[in-house]
């Protein structure tokens, strides 16, 4: 692996196998992250973004989920590469919260109500760093402190249903960071929050990356945020990547029809000031993810559609140059007509 | 940006929701009382339970009067008995004792000493410093005495030692029962153990594991077979014998069919709550009775102490276990233990940080509330002779002595009923306990 490379997903599969039949949620997915930076996986809801996340975490519900292919290399602490796939429950437990720590969606019920804020935090802290209580209590207070809650020696001591959401998530964020973690995996930490909370709580995160250096793995379908926070994008759709480019060129200048629909449908001032453009929505729905359409997942949608070309077999992800990458069969055509 | 509430731990809160409950206080002190009467049982009883005296008997002796005016001068004076004097009615030919103010009278004395009667406190201590008696040839009867002449108030003390401990301790046992198997129940439904290895997986550690499933699964089997084959030895063929073998046969041919080529996987929670419907599906009483009889009942009475409680621990534990299956497994899917395993925790850091704590109150309230059934079943089978045997006494026990000589005993000797007496308050005590924690615990009953 690429020295620069802290995390490298290659051919990642991963099934659930249901009474109805096999969920293909993640279907050969390869992205890589490096350190220090940030990666947005973007894409609609049931896209398969959870379910790559929790793969990397090995914390897919199984059954009925399994990882069924593929590998995920990651660069440990210590500065080996290991194949997350293959490790043991328990070696995997050290990584986690240790290596690579998670945050959720949901601050109100991330924390467990019977338990104080310092307790909890304090709990990550001994697990791995075999610190004492009262050393990982001061720990504790120094973290809380970092994420900015004023007062953070008697916050200790407070439950949970004495913060707010916005508390409460940066309480989350003290904790997965209470172990120094080189990649911090934020699968939408801000939907739940409204939206002043929201830009502190990124404000926070790219400030807290900048001074303890994690690389972060942002989740998220707020394509707003992305441009705010990451370095490069991957956009999902159906369980399989259909475009991955730097953030900048992909905003300028999208190439896939799934990413020039989701961009599309966000409200842009300074474009919408320009061109008069319309805000649309991508027409029809997700598909049933266990009758994907044959050939390339997106094509009941599309505009571009070609009948006998889009729907005979699932596109290759090919290189567009730059680093960038498009699962798009005619690309090359789409580029020309301007977005 | 926050609401700063008052920083009240749970526990606070609870306990002031609980003395809301005047009944669930009072509960609680007569609990207190008895409980401390019982664990001091030598201090506060003045005889011991087993002494009596073979000349003069004093069988069925009712409740010694206690005088607290000197008929002499007709004041007031310091609380004196009379001893008593014994007859046989001529017609009933059943005892009859009368006081006997010739011998004059015996104040009753606090924090005498009994150098004839020793006790020892908790198994350790030995005494015989009791809180009150009298001289002899005097006697301090305070309930009366049952057939032999024992002092049935000393004996009530001590039967509440055995009949209120068998409460906590069989709940207690169900209470582990119910917590252990119905968190594994809850934790593991849906993930089976594989509990045998096909030929394919012996590999590695399987090497070692894949026999010894297969020794397991062949033993039960084979004891299968030979049950059936002892049945047909000991009451000769017939329908059912020819079905028993027949049942067995099918396990063993099915067992050789698996085995080699696929994996056993049980799922715990099936395991347990069918486990759970059997029990409940079979009438408590009759379920004790008939597993009472499984075991000799000619074991010391220590033994059967421990027994009487395994058993109702035994038949107690399924309704905890059900209710805790159904907290864990909607704890189990709670974003704290989600994110508890992210940052590394383990099953069971989990199990015993997250998942047990949260039925902690449902189990505290109905441990509590089953404690009472557990007193009144220890009751019923003591009653019926299959609980605990002398010298040790129960409540139950002791109510069994008063029914001997059917119901014209209660009538001439109402005394004997003392037991079930305190068998109701006891019962109501814990109940109301119960009552107030449920309601102090659940905030949606908070007043
Ligand atoms: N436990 C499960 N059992 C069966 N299918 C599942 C399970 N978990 C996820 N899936 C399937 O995997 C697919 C991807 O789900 P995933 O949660 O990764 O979506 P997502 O991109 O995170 O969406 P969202 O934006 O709503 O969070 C979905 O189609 C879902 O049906
Ligand atoms: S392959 Fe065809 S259907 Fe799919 S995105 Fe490209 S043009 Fe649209
Ligand atoms: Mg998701």
């Amino acid at each position: 692996m690429d020295e620069k490379r802290l995390l490298e997903v290659k051919d990642l599969k991963v099934h659930f196998f249901t009474d109805d039949g096999v969920v293909k949620a993640v279907d050969g997915v390869s992205f890589h992250v490096n350190r220090g930076e940030t990666l947005a996986v973007v894409g609609e809801s049931g896209s398969g973004k959870s379910v790559t996340s929790l793969a990397i975490m090995r914390l897919i519900p199984s059954p009925p989920g399994r990882i069924v292919g593929g590998e995920i290399l990651f660069r440990g602490k210590d500065g080996k590469v290991r194949d997350l796939t293959k490790l043991s429950e328990q070696e995997m437990r050290r990584i986690r919260g240790n290596d690579i720590a998670m945050i959720f969606q949901e601050p109100m019920t991330s924390l467990n109500p019977v338990y104080t804020v310092g307790d909890q935090i304090a709990e990550a802290i001994m697990l791995h760093q075999g610190k004492s209580r009262k050393e990982a209590m001061e720990l504790a207070a120094h973290m809380l402190e970092l994420v900015g809650i004023p007062e953070p020696r008697k916050r200790l001591s407070n439950y949970p249903h004495q913060m707010s959401g916005g508390m409460r998530q940066r309480v989350m964020i003290a904790m997965a960071l209470s172990c120094n973690p080189s990649l911090l995996i934020a699968d939408e930490p801000t939907t739940a929050l409204d939206v002043t909370i929201q830009a502190q709580i990124l404000e926070l995160m790219k400030k807290l990356q900048e001074e303890l250096g994690m690389a972060i793995l942002f989740i998220t379908h707020n394509l707003g945020v992305v441009a705010e926070m990451a370095d490069r994008v991957v956009v999902m759709y159906a369980g399989r990547v259909v475009e991955q480019a730097d953030v900048v060129p992909l905003f300028q200048e999208p190439l896939h029809p799934y990413t020039r629909g989701l961009l599309r449908s966000v409200p842009r001032l300074d474009l919408a000031a320009e061109r008069k453009e319309r805000l649309e929505a991508i027409p029809g729905n997700v598909p049933n993810p266990l009758y994907l359409p044959p050939g390339c997942a997106f094509h009941p949608r599309c505009k571009h559609f070609v009948a006998g070309l889009c729907d005979a077999e699932v596109p290759p992800l090919e290189d567009a140059g730059d680093g960038r990458q498009v699962r798009c069969v005619r690309w090359r055509e789409i580029r020309e007509v301007r977005a | 940006m926050t609401v700063q509430a008052s920083s009240q731990s749970q526990f606070q809160i609870a306990l002031r929701q609980f003395r809301k409950h005047p009944l669930a206080v009072w509960g609680l002190r007569i609990l207190f009382v008895l409980y401390t009467v019982a664990a001091f049982a030598g201090f506060f009883s003045p005889y011991d339970p087993n002494y009596y005296e073979l000349y003069p008997p004093k069988g069925y002796h009712p409740p010694t009067r206690i005088h607290f005016v000197d008929p002499e001068t007709g004041g007031l004076s310091r609380p004196f008995v009379y001893a008593t004097r014994r007859t046989l009615d001529p017609v009933s030919l059943q005892p009859k004792y009368e006081e006997d103010p010739s011998q004059g009278k015996f104040y009753i004395r606090f924090f005498v000493r009994t150098p004839d009667q020793p006790y020892t406190l908790f198994r350790v201590f030995r005494s015989d410093l009791r809180l009150f008696g009298v001289d002899p040839p005097a006697r301090i009867f305070l309930m009366g005495t049952d057939n032999f002449g024992r002092d049935l108030f000393s004996r009530l003390i001590y039967g509440a030692q055995v009949s209120l401990t068998i409460g906590i301790l069989s709940a207690l046992v169900s209470f582990v029962l119910g917590m252990v198997l119905g968190g594994i129940a809850g934790y593991y439904s849906g993930r089976p153990f594989t509990l045998s290895l096909p030929l394919r997986a012996w590999r590695g550690l399987g090497l070692l594991l894949g026999p010894l499933s297969w020794a397991l699964w062949g033993g039960l089997g084979l004891g299968a077979l030979y049950l059936a084959w002892s049945y047909y030895r000991l009451t000769g063929l017939g329908f059912f014998q020819v079905l028993a073998f027949l049942a067995a046969a099918w396990v063993g041919v099915r067992l050789v069919l698996t085995l080699p080529f696929r994996p056993i996987r049980i799922d715990a929670d099936d395991l347990v709550m069918r486990a759970v419907e059997i029990i409940a599906a079979i009438p408590t009483l009759f379920l004790l009775i008939s597993l009472r009889a499984v075991f000799p009942t000619n074991v010391d009475p220590l033994t059967t102490f421990y027994l009487v409680v395994g058993l109702l621990g035994f038949i107690g534990w399924g309704g905890l276990a059900r209710v805790v299956r159904g907290i864990v497994l909607s704890v189990r899917e709670m974003d704290y233990v989600q994110a508890a395993r992210a940052m590394g925790a383990s099953d069971a850091r989990i199990l015993f940080r997250h998942v047990l704590p949260a039925t902690a109150s449902y189990v505290i309230v109905s441990l509590s509330l089953t404690i009472p059934g557990f007193i009144l079943a220890e009751s019923g089978l003591s009653f019926l002779g299959l609980g605990v045997t002398e010298p040790y006494t129960s409540w139950g026990l002791l109510l069994q002595g008063a029914q001997q000589g059917g119901f014209a005993s209660f009538v001439d000797r109402p005394w004997v009923l003392w037991p079930g007496f305190f068998i109701f308050v006891s019962i109501m005590a814990w109940n109301f306990v119960g009552d107030g924690l449920r309601d102090a615990l659940d905030p949606r009953r908070r007043r």
